[in-house]
């Protein structure tokens, strides 16, 4: 894609657009912020400290969807949670 | 069938402690907790399994990931005419077919899992094809938590970086092949 926006023609609708990004980067920050999440929720016997933690990374994992996936899947709504933090 | 519950009074207030620290209830009180029979199951460990694995990332995280993809493919600025996109449907299926090969081509020799192509296939046609009907295990879903931040790596990286005709025809001869 960005070979042929680069090289659009004057007249093209692609002429002058910035380059396209692959979002994959974005989606697997997210994708790991959910394993850390799960993994420390995992853990046997977590004590006060954990769960602080834990609370913590809840409040990443949701910023972090908000940030990296804006418009969730379509809905209108979009990404709307119970104040966290 | 009695089950012996022990209230660990040091934990409480350590927790309760911690809570006031933060100004957050880490403990909120979960209505579930409070409906006749139902405290004991819905406090169980296995509850991760509907209301991680299956709830926030089987219903909500992957379903935005593959719209994000499609968001950036399908651009309302990356159309040439209102029906022609720059990315053609072909090239589209070509990403989610690169998809369902990565995740198939896992096995227990190199990744310590296997994924069969009917697990794969099943995949796309639950978060790609929407089909209704399909649903996924919250154990076969905790396979997709830990294998898709390796796979989905530059998933879309040929049809950003390559030129759309290359890469229609790499699709064309992928498919090809795979009827050889």
């Amino acid at each position: 894609m960005n070979h042929q926006i680069a090289s659009a023609p004057v007249g093209s609708p692609l002429r002058g657009l910035k380059p396209i990004e692959d979002p994959s980067d974005e989606i697997i920050e997210v994708h790991v912020s959910a394993l850390k999440w799960n993994i420390l929720q995992r853990r046997f016997g977590l004590v006060a400290s954990d769960l602080a933690k834990l609370q913590q990374n809840s409040v990443e994992l949701l910023e972090l969807l908000k940030s990296n996936l804006p418009e969730k899947n379509g809905e209108a709504s979009g990404w709307n949670f119970e104040k966290a933090h | 069938m009695h089950i012996l519950i022990t209230f660990d009074y040091k934990t409480h207030y350590q927790v309760q402690a911690m809570e006031r620290k933060i100004k957050h209830k880490l403990r909120p009180q979960n209505a579930f907790g409070l409906a006749k029979d139902l405290d004991v199951p819905a406090s169980c460990p296995r509850e991760e399994l509907h209301q991680f694995l299956i709830g926030v990332y089987g219903e909500y995280i992957l379903p935005s990931s593959v719209y994000r993809f499609n968001q950036v493919l399908r651009a309302p600025e990356l159309y040439l005419s209102p029906t022609r996109p720059l990315v053609s449907d072909q090239m589209l299926r070509g990403v989610w077919t690169r998809l369902r090969d990565r995740l198939s081509s896992l096995d227990s020799d190199s990744s310590i899992l296997h994924v069969t192509p009917a697990y794969a296939a099943h995949f796309i046609d639950m978060y790609v094809d929407k089909h209704t009907g399909k649903h996924l295990t919250g154990d076969r879903i905790r396979v997709l938590l830990l294998t898709l931040p390796f796979l989905l790596r530059d998933l879309i990286a040929p049809e950003v970086e390559r030129d759309c005709y290359t890469c229609s025809l790499c699709i064309h001869k992928s498919i090809h092949m795979n009827h050889i």
